[in-house]
This record gives structure tokens, C-alpha cells and sequence, in this order.
């Protein structure tokens, strides 16, 4: 049946060559590349940055305090700016007149940093402090939350004659220990002060809760121009020091894990993503594409019977399903009994009666008379008709 | 161009420098080294565009048979060819392997047999064939796919046949060349021969025997040259699959062997598939010709969703045969709403024709009228119920209107309608 026969059938090769998808390719890669430099272009335009660090003062932004700085170098202070403990030192040492503002709020600084710091100058001036630097520091000096109201002096220091009235906030700083040396000015002891300066002999430490006054955005507001400028512009140098990163790598022995793993687990990992991405190419690249095939239409014949099923049991149509029940039995029944199928239910029952050995009443009830109430009595019924089905069948032909 | 499992084994077996050195600069060395090693046995590989292609496939085969197909590649190249082939046979062509190694030397050619077992009836075709050639280290390989069509057709199985040699002894005995005698009104006068023990004294030749000295008997013969039509209808009806096989194809069986069967007692066959055109004839045909028009003009044709057109089909039966004929329709008589169309054409038929309608019923009907044991399949069983009287219906309407019924289940259908057809003989009602 299945004779062979030679095709000579035409040859075409369905693969382009490399350069025929390349140029395919051209469209859409350099579509891509275009997208990705508009979308690079529009990012820088609009600029990530809103804002700059706070309290920075080569910053511009409205937290940056640059204006402070350039007005401070116009008075004739030296304004150094630091980003090292050490440069610190040594911008503080080439000066004895100086001022020393930093603040630690990166967290870059250790206690001990901290603490060394807070000894360099004559005057320094100590920006933000957290609890646990405080008592390390300035022990009778404690955290008082957050403020952000405008003060007044509300003390005599000739720091703040000039300036009744400053931006507060963020922080504020309370007195545990009241002592001559400790004047707490701008605020109140219930919510805690702005500003608190500690005599510590050689050295006058202010503790600055109010930093909002020096930034650019609120620099002109109020009194805090005048504030500021006594603040910081008391000596001839003032050492502007913003701790960085810098400072992590002396202050301690502490190891990356990256320091720590051996050097082979980087390009490890490097290796087994491309060895994975290979695989990946491996697997996935098509054998040749699919053949197409029309498949054959489905159709279940008994989709209609089921369909009629459903609707019978939604719309709980149990007289109308016994019925036909009934009609298929009733059929069968004359069948078995040498009737035609058109025989009446009378003559099929009149038969039936005495071969099963039961009155006429009970069968006619059951085939012709009784109404299901219920599902359950539903199925009662079908099983009796079926089990009288059973009855006949063994009394006619017996097994 | 694709990767090996090859290269991702060398590509992994970085790992091992890397570690022993502890270096990342040996993560690029070696980067370098499986890129190089890869680029020099891409260009080391066969360039496949250089392979020619020829296919040689079968021209047919019977469903459930098994086939192959051969596929020849030449290489034309200097460099021995090492690839890895894959015939692009449709799914229900049924291919055994798929993919297969294969190595052709420098300007040599080699064969390449696919065993093909098809699932399904119709055209089988092959698009294209994919290669992929790999370089000495099988690292890296080139890889084409070239159209190389071809196509062979599935016929019908013709499973039915098995019941050939029992219903053709069937139709022997009817025949005057055995010892049992017929009589009946449609028989036609064969010959006289003597009388053997057993024969009908009613068939004794009275006048012959007078001038002989010993007992004759007339024997008689079945009818022959009738005309048989069978009309398979390929309606939407007839896409309904009954235990896993469609009602055209159970329609397909039944019109084989009937033409088998009528073919050998001496009647001629008409076939034709039609729904709203006529999608295949065969007339004329007599023989094992006739078998084998049928099978190939039934081999492409499947079901069309559209409704079946009855009102041609007694035209259709003219333009057949202008004798009367046994006309059989092979179609879908399950609901009266369904048959209105069949119902209405058939006493143009039956006036002038034998007519059998032999369908195929759905034996999870019966099943489902049994099964009482819950709510839903108490529910179903009514409804099977109502199925089932749906169909006596059609039937006793059918059978008013002077044609007969035939329907079973579709392993029965065939012989049911042969024997049908073998009593309709025996009775001499063709």
C-alpha cells in the first residue's frame, strides 16, 4: 500500500544569512540605543538630586549652608572646609584663633572620634549631637526630641544679644545638671533649648540642636543671619569639618565580606552566571521552527444530552426527568414482555403485575402517578424503577 | 549558529584555574580562550549552506500502518560533515525520531530513514528539514533550515475488512453454486441441475424431470447488476467524535465494506461525500479499482461545520443512477429537530429507491441511563433517557416514511449495515 516515490521538490534555504538579520536587527537596536540615551539625557535634565546633604558648605540647596560660608569668608574669616578627622587636625593646628563646627549625623564618626573632636578648638561648635554621643561627651546635656517652632533667647549670653528671635529645630537639647558653666539659650526647660553652651575651661563646647538657622533657605529668616555669624565667625579661622567615609577606614579593623571571602569567589560567581547564560542558550535555541498543522475540528456528541441534564437539574425539573425515566422503563419493560414499544402503560402494568407478583396500585403509583417532592425522593424513585426493571428481567429470562 | 552542552562544559571548567590561582584576571584569560577555541571550530564546520537536500517520501499509506520516508544529503564540501538532522514531518504524521546524528563524508552522500507511523487521516506533508553542523570539538555549531516539501496521503483504515471473507461466504450460500436453495419473489432463474438429497422438493422441475429419468432441480441465483448508492454525509454531524473516532470516519468504514461486499455479488456502487457540494464521487467503478478510488477520494475529505444540504441529495441520486437502486445514507438520525431536513426529502427517495439511513448512536447514552447514583447522574440519566426516545422517534418516522434504520455503535455499524445489506439481497428486495 505504500509505494515510494522520489520528490523532486524545490530547495529553499528559510534561514537569512547573518548579515540579512543583521541589518534586520540595525532598526531595532539602534531604536533602543536612542531610547536609552533620550531617557539618560532627560534624567540629567531633570536632575536626581533635589536635595543636597544638609549643613554642607559648598552646597547650594536649600539644606546647604553655602550661603553661611561665603558670607563668612567676606567678613574675613578663614572658612576651611575638612572631610577627614586628621585634615582637621592639622587645619586646626596651623591656627591657634579657630573655630571648629562639625556635626556627625552620617554617623561616620566613632564615640572616640567624636570625643577627640570636641577637644581640638577654642570654640567648638557641635551640630546635632544623638543621645549616645552626648553622653560621651556632655554628660549633663540630654536629647529633648524635636522642635521646630521659632524661639527666642531667652538667656543673657553675649553670643545672642544680637539675635532675639532664630528658626528652631530640629533637635533640642535639655539640662540634666544645672552648673555655672552651662548656659542653655532659645527655648524653654520644658521643651528644651536650641542652643547649650558648656565652659569647659580651654575649650567652649556649643551643643547646636537649632541647625535649621544656618541653612541656606532659612539663613535670612529672622534673626538667624545675626545668630550665625556670632556663632561661627567669632575667631579668625573657622574649620567647617564633614566627617565621610574617610574616617571609617582608620576607625577601625572592621572587614568587608568582600575583604573577607577568597579571591577567586567574585570571578566564581562571574563564571557561573555566564555559564548559566550559555546554558540557558543551549536549551532554548530552536531546533528549526514548528510545522504547521490544521488540526480537526472536536465536536463531543454528547454535549447535548449534558446540556439538557444541567438544564433539568437548574431549573429542578424532577417531574420531567422521573417522566422520561419512566417512558425509557416503561419501553424496556414492553420489550421484555413480547409487547411492541408502542404499547400503553396500562397493558405494560396489567402484564407486569403478575410476573413480579405485585398489585396493580403500587406499580401504577410508580410508574404513572407519583410526583417527586424532593431530590432524595427523586432518586428513590429511579431506583425502584430500575430495581422493578431488574425484577422483570430475572423472572423472564432467568440467569 | 548554536551552542553545545559541549561548550558549556568547557565555559564551566573555569572554575578550575580560577580557584587553583585565586586570580580574577584568570576569569578573562580563560573568557578568552573558550571564545577563541569556539570561533576556530565555528569556522572549522561545514557551512551548511553548501548541503543539498532531496527527500524521498512514500506516496501512501493505510491509517495505523507504519511508513518511511528517506532523506538524502549530499556534502559537496572538503570537510567531513558531523550533524545533527531533524525531518520536519507534521506531528500526525507520527515520526518516530526526530532528531538524528548523522556524519556525511567530504563528497559523499548519505540516506536517512524516518520511520513514520501517521495518527491521522488526509495529506501528511513535510515542510523543511533543520541541520546543524558541528566543527571537530562539537562545541559550536552552524545551524539552516531549508524547505524541503513533500507529502503523502493517510487513506482510511479499512478495519472492517477483517469481516470481508465471512460476509462473502455469507452471499456464496446465497448464490445458486451451494446446495442451499433461496426462493424468493426477487431471485431471478439460474439453471437446472440434479436433485441431491437435502434440496426443497418445492424447486423440483417437474417438466425437466419428465424428460429426464432422474429428479431436476431449478436452483436460483440472487440478483445481479444492481445499482448500490451510498451518500456519506460530511455535515457539521459528523465531526462529533463516538468512542475516539469521528462519525465520518465509522461512515467511511461502513461505505468500504458495504462497496466490498455489493461489488463482489455483481451490483455496481455509487459513492459520494457531500454536505452543500459534492466533496468526492466515485461512479463507474467496479473491482478492486473501486476500493481504491474510494479510499483515495475519501482520504482528504474532513467534516465541515455547515449544515447538510438534503434537498440535492435525491438529484444527486438521479444523476447516479436512473434505475431503481439501494440508496444508502450514511448520516446523523439522533433528534427530530436535527433530521427535519432528512425527514423531508425522504419520500422523494423512497418512492423510487431502497433507502437505508445508517447511523452511528453513542453507546455512553445506554451507559448513562443507568447510572442512578447520585443527583447529577440521575438528572443525566433523564436526560439520556429523553436521547434515547429522540432517537426511536427519528427512527419510527424514518421507517414510516418506507426507508429503514440502521444505527449501532460504531465498532458495530459496518457489519450491522452489511448484513443489512445481505438480507435485502437474500429478500430480493434490491
Amino acid at each position: 500500500m505504500s509505494a515510494a516515490q522520489a520528490t523532486a521538490s524545490e530547495t529553499t534555504v528559510l534561514t537569512p544569512r547573518v548579515g540579512t538579520t543583521a541589518k534586520r536587527a540595525l532598526y531595532w537596536v539602534a531604536g533602543s540605543i536612542l531610547v536609552v540615551l533620550v531617557a539618560i539625557a532627560s534624567l540629567n535634565l531633570a536632575g536626581t538630586a533635589v536635595e543636597g546633604p544638609p549643613l554642607d558648605p559648598t552646597s547650594a540647596y536649600e539644606a546647604g549652608t553655602q550661603a553661611l560660608a561665603e558670607v563668612l569668608r567676606d567678613q574675613g574669616v578663614d572658612v576651611l572646609v575638612t572631610t577627614t578627622l586628621d585634615d582637621t587636625r592639622a587645619a586646626l593646628d596651623s591656627s591657634d584663633d579657630s573655630t571648629l563646627f562639625f556635626t556627625n549625623f552620617e554617623a561616620y564618626l566613632s564615640e572616640d572620634q567624636v570625643a577627640a573632636a570636641t577637644g581640638l578648638a577654642a570654640t567648638v561648635v557641635f551640630a546635632d549631637p544623638t543621645l549616645t554621643e552626648l553622653l560621651r561627651v556632655a554628660p549633663e546635656v540630654a536629647h529633648a526630641g524635636q522642635n521646630s517652632d521659632a524661639v527666642t533667647a531667652s538667656c543673657s549670653a553675649p553670643l545672642v544679644a544680637q539675635a532675639p528671635d532664630i528658626t528652631a529645630g530640629p533637635s533640642n537639647y535639655r539640662v540634666i545638671e544645672p552648673s555655672a558653666e552651662i548656659t542653655a539659650c532659645y527655648g524653654n526647660d520644658d521643651d528644651g533649648y536650641g542652643l547649650i553652651v558648656l565652659d569647659r575651661g580651654d575649650t567652649e563646647l556649643r551643643i547646636l540642636g537649632a541647625t535649621d538657622a544656618l541653612s541656606n533657605g532659612d539663613i535670612t529668616a529672622a534673626d538667624n543671619a545675626a545668630f550665625a555669624l556670632r556663632l561661627l565667625g567669632e575667631h579668625e579661622t573657622l574649620v567647617w569639618y564633614t566627617p565621610s567615609f574617610l574616617d571609617l577606614a582608620n576607625s577601625g579593623d572592621a572587614k568587608t565580606p568582600a575583604e573577607l571571602a577568597p579571591g577567586w569567589v567574585l570571578p566564581g560567581v562571574w563564571l557561573t552566571m555566564l555559564t548559566l547564560l550559555a546554558g540557558a542558550l543551549w536549551r532554548g535555541r530552536r531546533f528549526g521552527p514548528l510545522v504547521i498543522e490544521k488540526l480537526p475540528v472536536t465536536v463531543r456528541s454528547s454535549e447535548t444530552m449534558q446540556g439538557r441534564a444541567r438544564l433539568y437539574e437548574r431549573s429542578t425539573a424532577r417531574l420531567h426527568t422521573l417522566d422520561s425515566l419512566r417512558i425509557g422503563t416503561i419501553r424496556r419493560l414492553a420489550v421484555l414482555c413480547g409487547m411492541p414499544t408502542t404499547a400503553s402503560v396500562n397493558d405494560v402494568i396489567n402484564r407486569v403485575s403478575p410476573l413480579v407478583g405485585q398489585p396493580i396500585e403500587p406499580l401504577r403509583q410508580l410508574l404513572i402517578d407519583r410526583e417527586p417532592a424532593s431530590d432524595h425522593e427523586l432518586i428513590t424513585l429511579s431506583d425502584e424503577l430500575l430495581a422493578l426493571e431488574d425484577r422483570v428481567h430475572a423472572v423472564i429470562r432467568p440467569a | 549558529m548554536a551552542l553545545s552542552g559541549w561548550f558549556v562544559a568547557l565555559l564551566a571548567l573555569g572554575i578550575v584555574p580560577i580557584v587553583l590561582t585565586g586570580e580574577p584576571f584568570v576569569l578573562t584569560l580563560w573568557l578568552l580562550f573558550v571564545i577563541v577555541v569556539g570561533a576556530i571550530d565555528l569556522l572549522l564546520a561545514v557551512s551548511v549552506r553548501s548541503l543539498r537536500f532531496e527527500r524521498i517520501a512514500p506516496d501512501r499509506v493505510r491509517l495505523g500502518e507504519t511508513t518511511s520516508s528517506t532523506l538524502r544529503i549530499t556534502n559537496p564540501t572538503r570537510r567531513r560533515l558531523r550533524t545533527v538532522v531533524r525531518d520536519g514531518w507534521q506531528p500526525s504524521a507520527g515520526a518516530h525520531t526526530n532528531r538524528v546524528p548523522l556524519t556525511v563524508p567530504s563528497r559523499e552522500r548519505r540516506e536517512l530513514s524516518t520511520v513514520l507511523t501517521p495518527v491521522r487521516r488526509g495529506t501528511r506533508e513535510a515542510a523543511h528539514v533543520t541541520v546543524r553542523s558541528y566543527g571537530p570539538l562539537r562545541l559550536i555549531a552552524r545551524q539552516i533550515t531549508v524547505s524541503v516539501p513533500s507529502s503523502f496521503t493517510v487513506l482510511p483504515p479499512f478495519n472492517s475488512r477483517k469481516h470481508l471473507p465471512s460476509r462473502l461466504a455469507r452471499l456464496r450460500e446465497l448464490d445458486g453454486a451451494t446446495s442451499v436453495m433461496i426462493r424468493g419473489q426477487g431471485t431471478e432463474f439460474d439453471s437446472l441441475r440434479d436433485y441431491v438429497r437435502g434440496d426443497d422438493v418445492r424447486s423440483i422441475d417437474w417438466r425437466a424431470t419428465a424428460r429426464r429419468s432422474e429428479l431436476v432441480v431449478r436452483t436460483w441465483r440472487p440478483e445481479r447488476d444492481r445499482r448500490v448508492v451510498i451518500v456519506v454525509d460530511s455535515g457539521r454531524t459528523s465531526a462529533a467524535r463516538i468512542e475516539d473516532e469521528p462519525r465520518i470516519d465509522t461512515a467511511f468504514e461502513s461505505a468500504l465494506l458495504l462497496a466490498a461486499l455489493a461489488s463482489s455479488a455483481g451490483d455496481h456502487v455509487d459513492f459520494m461525500i457531500y454536505d452543500r457540494r459534492v466533496r468526492a464521487r466515485v461512479q463507474g467503478a467496479s473491482g478492486p479499482d473501486l476500493l481504491s478510488k474510494m479510499v483515495n477520494s475519501m482520504a482528504p475529505v474532513q467534516p465541515e461545520l455547515i449544515e447538510m444540504d438534503w434537498n440535492s441529495v435525491p438529484g444527486l441520486v438521479r444523476q447516479a443512477t436512473t434505475q431503481r437502486a439501494l440508496v444508502v445514507l450514511a448520516t446523523t438520525a439522533e433528534s427530530p429537530g436535527g433530521s427535519l431536513g432528512l425527514l423531508a426529502m425522504l419520500p422523494q427517495l423512497t418512492a423510487k429507491h431502497t433507502v437505508v439511513v445508517a447511523s452511528v448512536t453513542d453507546p455512553s447514552i445506554a451507559d448513562a441511563t443507568l447510572d442512578r447514583s447520585t443527583r447529577d447522574a440521575v438528572y443525566l440519566a433523564g436526560a439520556a433517557e429523553r436521547a434515547l426516545l429522540d432517537q426511536s422517534r427519528v427512527a419510527a418516522a424514518i421507517n414510516q416514511l418506507g426507508a429503514s434504520v440502521v444505527s449501532r455503535r460504531p465498532s458495530e455499524l459496518p457489519l450491522a449495515l452489511a448484513d443489512h445489506y445481505i438480507a435485502l439481497k437474500a429478500a430480493g428486495k434490491l
